[in-house]
């Protein structure tokens, strides 16, 4: 009993944290030109080259947006106790194909502005996106099973 | 292929689909699929559970016929 309140109290909370990332993602991609314009106070590099940094953010901005909303696509099949589906083969396959995207357009960032933070970003969603393509075929193997296992009487 | 003629035998003796999947203790819904022939496989412990209550032997429910040529099963 104590379990399931725990397990009904993150799964409110990652369903509530996901739809604040997708909605602030959007609203932050958004704003991002404005958002640099203020920045640039702070941080000359972004005066600069503002527009290429602001097309390029807001580029990866709307990869990680459409991650965010692959995942929320995913949880909701969870949700419906039904995530053993073909569709969430394809999102996890999307997610990874958006992950090597944002990993492409950090580097053309990198050839502008060259920070160690920058690698750092590209090698984490370069293998983000493994895992995710990885995890893609697990879930694959993993749905033939499962429908084997239902036809099995 | 294998074929299953469970509707066959409950004709035979008689027996609903509610009354068989009582006996042998599985959902109205499996049974179905087993007699639509559109499970993949079926467990030992069923067909025992399905000759028992229907007092046959495993070959009276299930049979082997050759695949049709146009592919379709």
């Amino acid at each position: 009993m104590k379990q399931q309140r725990i397990s009904n109290g993150v799964t409110r909370f990652t369903s509530a944290l996901l739809a604040v990332m997708f909605y602030g993602g959007i609203a932050a991609t958004l704003a991002l030109p404005w958002l640099f314009r203020w920045g640039a106070r702070f941080y000359p590099n972004l005066e600069t080259h503002y527009w290429l940094n602001t097309v390029l953010f807001m580029l990866s901005g709307a990869g990680a947006v459409l991650i965010i909303h692959e995942l929320r696509r995913m949880f909701r099949t969870v949700l419906r106790e039904d995530c053993f589906v073909r569709q969430n083969v394809v999102s996890l396959r999307r997610m990874g194909a958006l992950g090597l995207g944002i990993a492409a357009v950090t580097a053309v960032r990198l050839c502008v502005i060259f920070t160690p933070a920058t690698v750092i970003i590209i090698i984490v969603f370069f293998i983000a996106a493994l895992f995710s393509f990885v995890l893609s075929q697990v879930f694959d193997r993993a749905i033939t099973y499962k429908e084997e296992n239902d036809l099995t009487i | 292929m294998i074929v299953v003629n469970l509707d066959v035998v409950m004709a035979q003796r008689k027996i609903g689909l509610g009354e068989l999947a009582d006996k042998v203790d599985i959902t109205q819904a499996n049974l179905s699929i087993l007699k639509n022939n559109k499970a993949k496989a079926i467990r030992f412990s069923t067909l025992e559970a399905l000759c028992r209550a229907l007092q046959c032997q495993p070959g009276d429910i299930l049979a082997w016929a050759p695949e049709k040529e146009d592919g379709h099963e």
